[in-house]
C-alpha cells in the first residue's frame, strides 16, 4: 500500500496496532473491492482521514496577530493537526504556523535555518489571547464576506449542494458564522432570507453592500 | 526582508473602509459569470523567500449558496468599459452600475491578505477595458508584477487577456500567470455582431488567441489557456457551439472551454430577453466532458444532436450509448472504450473495473457500485453473469 495511505491510517482516532500490520500486507487494489470486513475497515479509515485533511486544508482560516505568526483554529476528529501545520509551513516559509483547538495545538516552522515541529497540550484560545488575536484580523474576514457574497448568483441557488459541500461541522473553521453587527448578518440568516426572498432571478444586494 | 515583512495593514482603522468593501463587492459581482475556478498548476516552487505555492487540484476554500466553488479572488480590475456588449452590465450602453477600479498596489495587498488568511488559493483577474485596453492591461500586469516581484507571491494567478490588446502585453501576462484566457463568447463573427457590435471577432479575439498559442512555444503556461462561451447569447445552435469548442481544443490548443448560460441582467440592452435554462449549459458541459476527458471524437458525438442541431433534454451520454452500443456490455469482457460508453461509468470506474478483473471476475451489481459505477444509470446497459435488465426499448427483443 502507498505510504500516504498508511500515513492517513496512522492518524485515525480509532487506530489499532493490528490495522497497520494488516494494511502493510495488502495492496491499493485490495481496497477497491475489500474481501472482508477488516479490509473494508482499513479503507473506511483511510478515506475518513483523507477527507478531513482535504476539507480542513481548505477551510482553516488564519489570523496574523504578529508579523510572521499565523494562528488557525481547527478541531479535527483525527490526529492531523501537525499535518495541517506542516502543510502551511511549507506554503509560508519563515512563518510560524499554529493550528489547533481547545485541547492541543501544533506548531510548525520551515526556514533557512531548519525545521521546527512541536505539539503543545493546552488551549489555542489562551495562546490567541496572549498573542492579541481577534483585533484587526476582522479586516480580512470583512473583506472576505464582501467578496464571498458578491459571488453568489441567485438563479443558480442550490442549497442542497451547498450544505453537502460545506458540512456544518466545518463552519467554525470556515468563519462563515458572521457576527450580528448592524448591516451584517449570520450565514444562517443569509441562507434563510435567500430561501424566502429568491423566488426568481432577481439579484438582491445583501448585508454589507 | 521578505514579502510578509513589507505588508502593511489595508486600512488605518479597525473598521474596514466602507468604500473598499463596496468596491470589492461590485468588482467581484462583475466577474461572477466567468466560470473557471481551477487552481491546478504544474509550476513548482522552491526557496524560502516567498509567500505561497500552487496547490493540488480540487481545492475549494468555500462554496457559495449556489454550490459553486470559491477558490480564487475572482475580480474585475475595473468595471468601466467602452465596449457595448448587450448582455453585460459593464457595457457602455448599460445603466445603473457604479464604476470602480482598483489600483495595482491596493489589489496586490488584498490578494496577499486573503491568501495568508487562507480564504483563497490565488487570483483570477479580469476586467472591463476601461477607457483604453492597453492602459488597463498594463495596470493589471503591474498588479501581478507587484505580487510576484515585490511581495514574492507564488500562489496561483489567472489573468484575463483583454480583447484587442497588444502582443507585448500578452507575452508579459504569460510570463507572470499560471493561466491566461480570452473569452470568445460566441461562435462566429456574425453571432458576435448580434451580441457585441463593438468587438471584432477575428481581430480582437481570435488573433489574440493565436498570439497566445504562438507565444506558448516560448513561454509555456503551467496551467494552459482557456476560453468561455455564452450559451444562447445569440441565435447559435448547440451544434455550432460544440463545433467551435472542438476547433478551440484542436486548433487553438486551449486547455478548457467553459460555458455560461445567457442570463438576462437588468439595466443591459438584453434585459427584456429570457434567460437560457441552466440545463442547456449543463448539457454542453456533459458533451465537452465526453469529448475532452472520455475521448469520443467529434464524429462519434454528432449523433447526440437532434435534426435541428440542438441537444435534447436528456443526458447526451444516454444518446451516445444508444448510437454506439450494439447490445448490453459485460464488464468482465468489455474494452475500456465500451465501458466508457455506458452511462454511469467514467474513466476512473472503467479503470478500476479493468484493474480488478485481472484478479477476479465481477459478480454482482453491488461490486460495480463499490468500484464507483453509478448503478442506477448504468445497470440497464450491463450484462452480468448472463443476466441483463430487459426494459430498454432500444435493445429490441
Ligand atoms: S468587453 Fe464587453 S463583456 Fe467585457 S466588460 Fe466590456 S462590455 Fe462587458
Amino acid at each position: 500500500m502507498r505510504e500516504s495511505s498508511i500515513n492517513y491510517l496512522k492518524r485515525h482516532r480509532d487506530l489499532r496496532q493490528a490495522d497497520i500490520l494488516l494494511a502493510r500486507g495488502i495492496s491499493e487494489d485490495d481496497l477497491l473491492l475489500p474481501e472482508n470486513e477488516k479490509v473494508r475497515r482499513i479503507r473506511r479509515m483511510i478515506r475518513e482521514v483523507g477527507t478531513e485533511y482535504h476539507y480542513l486544508k481548505s477551510f482553516i482560516r488564519f489570523e496574523e496577530p504578529r508579523r510572521g505568526i499565523l494562528v488557525g483554529y481547527a478541531s479535527p476528529k483525527h490526529r492531523i493537526k501537525q499535518m495541517l501545520a506542516d502543510h502551511f509551513a511549507h506554503r509560508f516559509p519563515g512563518n510560524l504556523i499554529v493550528v489547533g483547538d481547545e485541547r492541543s495545538f501544533c506548531l510548525s516552522l520551515l526556514s533557512e535555518r531548519g525545521r521546527l515541529r512541536v505539539e503543545v497540550k493546552g488551549s489555542i484560545k489562551v495562546l490567541r489571547r496572549e498573542l492579541g488575536c481577534g483585533g484587526r484580523e476582522d479586516e480580512g474576514s470583512v473583506l472576505w464576506e464582501s467578496y464571498y457574497f458578491s459571488q453568489y448568483e441567485p438563479r443558480r441557488r442550490n442549497l442542497g449542494m451547498f450544505k453537502r459541500r460545506m458540512p456544518e461541522r466545518y463552519r467554525r473553521e470556515v468563519k462563515l458564522k458572521l457576527k450580528s453587527t448592524p448591516g451584517n448578518v449570520t450565514l444562517d440568516d443569509f441562507l434563510k432570507n435567500k430561501e424566502e426572498e429568491c423566488s426568481g432571478d432577481k439579484d438582491i444586494s445583501y448585508g454589507l453592500l | 526582508m521578505n514579502g510578509a515583512d513589507k505588508l502593511g495593514h489595508l486600512s488605518s482603522s479597525t473598521a474596514l473602509d466602507v468604500e473598499l468593501q463596496a468596491k470589492v463587492s461590485a468588482l467581484g459581482r462583475g466577474s461572477r459569470h466567468d466560470v473557471c475556478a481551477s487552481t491546478s498548476s504544474s509550476r513548482s516552487v522552491s526557496g524560502f523567500r516567498r509567500i505561497g505555492a500552487v496547490s493540488f487540484p480540487g481545492v475549494c476554500q468555500a462554496f457559495t449558496p449556489d454550490g459553486r466553488c470559491v477558490s480564487l479572488f475572482k475580480t474585475l480590475y475595473t468595471n468601466a468599459c467602452t465596449h457595448s456588449c448587450y448582455y453585460c452590465p459593464n457595457g457602455a450602453m448599460s445603466r445603473g452600475c457604479g464604476k470602480y477600479s482598483f489600483t495595482p498596489e491596493e489589489l496586490a495587498k488584498i490578494v496577499l491578505k486573503l491568501y495568508k488568511e487562507n480564504y483563497i488559493e490565488g487570483l483570477f483577474l479580469s476586467s472591463g477595458v476601461g477607457r483604453d485596453e492597453e492602459r488597463t492591461m498594463e495596470e493589471m500586469i503591474e498588479a501581478v508584477e507587484l505580487l510576484r516581484g515585490k511581495y514574492g507571491f507564488e500562489g496561483y494567478v489567472h489573468l484575463k487577456i483583454l480583447p484587442g490588446v497588444g502582443r507585448d502585453h500578452i507575452r508579459r501576462a504569460m510570463e507572470l500567470a499560471d493561466r491566461v484566457s480570452i473569452n470568445i463568447e460566441t461562435v462566429s463573427s456574425s453571432t458576435m455582431g448580434e451580441i457585441s457590435p463593438s468587438k471584432d471577432y477575428l481581430t480582437d479575439i481570435l488573433r489574440r488567441q493565436s498570439f497566445i498559442r504562438e507565444e506558448m512555444r516560448r513561454t509555456p503556461l503551467p496551467a494552459g489557456h482557456t476560453t468561455q462561451m455564452i450559451v444562447g447569447g445569440a441565435e447559435e445552435r448547440d451544434l455550432d457551439i460544440f463545433r467551435r469548442a472542438v476547433y478551440e481544443y484542436r486548433k487553438m490548443g486551449v486547455r478548457r472551454v467553459y460555458y455560461s448560460a445567457f442570463t438576462s441582467i437588468e439595466g443591459t440592452p438584453f434585459e427584456g430577453r429570457e434567460s437560457v435554462p441552466l440545463q442547456r449549459e449543463k448539457r454542453h458541459y456533459q458533451l465537452d466532458w465526453l469529448h475532452r476527458v472520455y475521448g469520443f471524437s467529434e464524429k462519434e458525438l454528432f449523433c447526440v444532436f437532434d435534426d435541428e442541431g440542438y441537444l435534447p433534454a436528456e443526458d447526451p451520454k444516454k444518446r451516445l450509448a444508444e448510437c454506439l452500443l450494439d447490445g448490453p456490455v459485460d464488464p468482465n469482457t468489455a474494452s475500456f472504450k465500451e465501458l466508457l460508453t455506458v452511462p454511469g461509468i467514467g474513466p476512473v470506474s472503467a479503470g478500476r473495473i479493468i484493474r480488478i478483473r485481472k484478479r477476479r471476475r465481477i459478480e454482482s451489481p453491488e461490486e460495480l457500485s463499490e468500484l464507483g459505477v453509478a448503478l442506477k444509470r448504468a445497470w440497464p446497459y450491463l450484462l452480468l453473469r448472463g443476466w441483463r435488465q430487459s426494459t430498454l426499448r432500444w435493445w429490441g427483443s
